[in-house]
This record gives C-alpha cells, structure tokens and sequence, in this order.
C-alpha cells in the first residue's frame, strides 16, 4: 500500500516570514511531492491599478514587493516610456541604475543572511544582516528612506544625487567592500556550507526553461540570462559589467551567482558616480505631457530576476490593464522539481534558495467567512478597528 | 535558433501559418503583437518555444467590449525582443486550449486567469483556484467586471 506522510510548512510558521503553505508529501525521509498555496495576502494591485493615475501607480507598484521596491517601479516606468516614447536624461540613467544596484546588493545581503539562518549557522546571519545596515544607510542619505525609495517617475527620476555628496557615498561604498570580501570566504570556503548545500536540489537547464524561471536561479544552472544584457534599459549599455552564470544548479551555485553578484553591483555603481559629474546637475527628467493610446512592455532585472510589467492605455490618465509579473512567481513553481527526491532536512534550504518573496506572488486581501459567505471585515470596518486600539492606546497612557 | 532576423519573421509566420494570423502590430522597437486566431494558439506557442527557443514569460487576461483578450508573452533572451500572441474570446462561454501541457511556466497563470476572469482552459491539468481557494464564491470572476475606474473595497 502507497502511504504517505503529509508535513505541512506554514501558512503561519517561524521558518518563513510571510504567510504560504507548503505541503511536503514524504515518504520517511524522502520529499516525494510538494504542493503550494496561497493566497493569504493577495491584495488586488492589479485592480487597484485601473483606478488610479499613471502618476499615482508608482506609489502602489512600489508596494508591491517588501524587499526590491525599486524593481517594480523601475519596470514600470520603462512600460510607461514605451507607450510615450520619451528618451530620458542621461544624469537619471545613472541615478536609476545606482539605486537598482544598490538594490541588489542590500537584497543579496539580506539573502545570505537569511540562507545561513535557515542552514542553522547563524553567525552568517548576524554578518550579513549587520553590513546590510550600510547599504540602508547609503539609500538613507541619497533617497532619504530605507526602504520604498519614491525616486521614480515618467520620465526621470524624483530627487538628484548632488555632485558634493559623491564623496561621501564613495566612502560608504568602500566600507562596504572589504566587507563582502569577509563574507564571501566565510561561505565560500566553510566545509560545513559546502556538505549541506552541493549537489542539493538541482534544477537543469530543461527545467529552468520549462517552468521559465529567471535571475539568479536561471543563472546558477548555466541559463546565461539577464534583462540587463539582454533586453538593456537606463544606463547598463553605457558601463562595463558581466553577467554571472555557474553551471552547477545546486544551491551553492546560487549562492556563489548572488555573492558575485555583489562584486559585479559594487563595480557597475562606481562606474555610474564616476560618470554622474559629466552630466548636467538637476537635469534629471524629462517632460511628459500625456500618455498616448498604446501598450506598454517594461522590464527590469530585480535581484530575484526577471520583473515584467505590461501596461494598455487607452489615452485616458489611467491604465485599463496592468499586469504584474514578479519573478518568485514563475522562480516558486520550481520546488516541484528541485525538492522532490531530498530529503526533508534539505528542503527548506533548497526553498529558501530562489529567495522567493511571497508578497511579490500575491496581490489581494480581503476578509469572508468560509461558511455563511458573509463579509468579516470590510474597509470601513478595519478603519473603525484601527481607531479603537489607537484611542485604547492613547487612554492606557 | 535564436539570431532571428526579425526584418523577415512577419514573412516566416505568414509562409508557416498562413489563414492563423491575422494582424501583425510593430508597437515599439522590439515589441511585436501578433494576433491569431485562438484554435491555431498551441501551434504557434510551440512553433516560438521549440523552434525558437522562446522563453514563456507571462500571460495577461483583459477584459474588451466583446469578450475577453488573452495576450501570451514570450521572450527572446539572445534579442530582447518580446513576442505578444494576442487572441480574443467571446463573453458567453469563453473558452481556450490550454498551454500547460506544453510549457510548464503556463500553468499557474491559467488557474489564475481562470479564477480572476472566468476563462476555461481546455485540457488544463489541474484547473482548479489558484490565489483564493476557499475564500471566494464560485462564478465570481473579480477582474472580469466590465466597470473600471471605481473601485471600491467594500462592494468585494
């Protein structure tokens, strides 16, 4: 007889920090099939969308994701140009690609970190996560946030980064640098690291073709695929980079696609301030008066791959569709390959290795009971709920 | 494989699926939309991801004034350029072939598009709810109402 033991992940577990659930089919120690639900914080964006203005779509898209919350607008604005057709000022180019990379390198760092948590080896962690403070810093003193950056706009970006303050983001970067370098060795060399993560859930090029997978994932198993490169936008044509592929497939070779990444991230926004004093101060954006009938194609190299967003205007100032598409969503359908056969020790790392990001999947919240259908919690009932534990707060004062 | 030139594939398509296609759109550099008829669709899909080594990059469902648009978009990642197979479905009973046998990547958003708009996808492997199983009453498509600009969170 087929028996199989169901262990559930989630939707609410101390491993993952964003509600999903996964259902691990094991038979003893082996994974034999995975199931994924979600669902638990789809807030509707797309919808949402359709009632706001292109202008105030920036603000929503940022949203979307926690952790890259520039990728989204960043594709977005690149959809939106193309329904324009605006070329934009080479000082935005530049400032648009130092805030994607930085980007990168506070996501991979945050993703080494968390990889080494969910290893058990939790000094990475501490590391990792403590020189990503750098980075939050660096994205402080250009943008003035930590983190939803509001820098993007059609046509340019929001605020310059002045001539006077290159020095001092140079000296933050060079912080940074000996830093990685630590990093990098304590992975790349600990035998500790090495047993649990090589030959662990591969994924070949068949795979990643067939499920479509993008970014550091496709990367890792020899894909030599990267929007940047492929599909270029802002200033990555204009500065010298390469793209980092292993051959491997394992977690490791994701892990060593991301660490180098970092190199490569650090090097392209050198390039950007070196080249930001030629181009003219404040000229950051172009002018764009409507926005035309048309349809809209943007893309964006996100640190967890491959953002896409398609935009239809039909000369109003809204969109009539907006579609998202978050690279967890098509990285995520991977488990099915990589973690049937591993053991169930295995599996959260090998989980944990496309950096899925559950709120980039899901775009809606909403309240129902199950069995009456009745509405829970509507807007207003959430605002009401929100004021009473304000004024409670306020009178325990 | 890849190296298309891109100068003559409107041609190459013509010559191939001749009768299927119906319009060709040049929206922007790099960006074609092709519109075909949806029975030659899985043809087409396998003509681009086998011979052309296309990747399957998303699919969005629209809502028109007749029906329904589903766009696929493929890539080509030697190029850049994005490929749009642009097909339209009627209101009552749209209904569709689904690509998920083909190509993997196809399969969530099919459940998705048949959640959010009401769409059937003939010989789908397992279409059932994708983002709201349980949560939701069955025949109500969110996305497939025809209003916009008037959202409201307490109609839900």
């Amino acid at each position: 007889m087929n028996t199989r033991t169901i262990i559930p992940i989630g939707p609410y577990h101390p491993l993952q920090e964003e509600p999903e659930l996964f259902r691990l089919y094991c038979d003893g120690e082996i994974v034999r099939d995975i199931e994924w639900e979600t669902g638990y914080n789809h807030r509707g964006i797309e919808k949402i969308n359709e009632s706001k203005t292109f202008d105030q779509v920036f603000f929503v898209v940022e949203r979307v994701c926690g952790i890259c919350s520039t990728s989204h607008p960043f594709a977005y604005a690149n959809a939106m140009e193309e329904i324009a057709r605006t070329e934009i000022p080479d000082r935005a180019k530049y400032i648009r690609t130092i805030i994607a990379e930085l980007e990168r390198l506070h996501s991979h760092l945050l993703w080494v970190g968390l990889a080494g948590h969910f290893l058990g080896y939790n000094t990475v962690f501490m590391w990792a996560w403590k020189y990503r403070e750098n980075v939050l810093d660096l994205f402080e003193k250009i943008t003035g946030n930590r983190n939803n950056y509001a820098m993007f706009k059609i046509g340019g970006v929001r605020r310059d980064i002045p001539d006077s303050s290159i020095g001092d983001i140079r000296k933050l970067l060079d912080i940074l640098k000996p830093k990685a370098d630590l990093l990098t060795g304590a992975v790349m060399d600990d035998p500790v690291i090495h047993a649990r993560t090589k030959n662990i859930g591969i994924l070949s090029r068949e795979d990643i073709m067939n499920y479509g997978a993008v970014g550091p994932t496709a990367r890792a198993s020899g894909v030599d695929m990267d929007v940047r490169k492929d599909d270029p936008y802002a200033a990555y044509p204009l500065v010298n980079w390469k793209v980092i592929t292993a051959e491997e497939g394992d977690v490791f070779a994701k892990a060593r696609v991301r660490l180098l990444e970092l190199y490569e991230s650090i090097s392209i926004i050198e390039q950007c301030l070196d080249k930001l004093p030629r181009t003219k101060e404040g000229n950051i954006s172009a002018t764009v008066k409507n926005i035309p009938e048309g349809m809209g194609f943007g893309r964006a190299e996100a640190p967890r791959g491959e953002v896409f967003h398609f935009v239809k205007s039909d000369g109003s100032n809204s969109p009539v569709r907006h579609k998202i598409r978050a690279p967890s969503y098509v990285n995520v359908a991977t488990f099915r390959k990589s973690c049937v056969g591993q053991t169930i020790a295995d599996a959260t790392i090998i989980l944990a290795a496309v950096d899925p990001c559950y709120c980039c999947t899901e775009r809606m919240a909403f309240a129902y009971d199950y069995y009456s259908g009745r509405k829970v919690f509507n807007g207003i009932d959430l605002v009401k709920l929100s004021q009473e534990k304000t004024n409670a707060i306020k009178m325990s004062i | 494989m890849g190296g298309i030139n891109y100068k003559i594939l409107p041609e190459i398509l013509k010559l191939n699926f001749n009768g299927d296609i119906r319009r060709i759109i040049v929206q922007q550099r790099k960006r074609l939309v092709i519109h075909i008829r949806k029975e030659a669709l899985p043809e087409i899909a396998n003509y681009f991801l086998d011979e052309l080594s296309y990747r399957f990059i998303i699919a969005t469902g629209m809502v028109n004034d007749n029906g329904f648009d589903i766009i696929y978009h493929f890539s080509d990642d030697k190029t850049g350029y994005i490929i749009n197979l642009q097909t339209s479905l009627p209101e009552n009973n749209p209904e569709i072939e689904s690509l998920a046998n083909i190509i993997n990547a196809a399969n969530w958003i099919e459940r998705e598009i048949h959640e959010l708009f009401g769409i059937k996808f003939i010989n789908h492997p397992n279409l059932t709810k994708l983002i709201s199983e349980g949560n939701w009453k069955d025949n109500d498509h969110p996305y497939a109402r025809k209003k916009r600009n008037e959202f409201n969170p307490d109609e839900l």
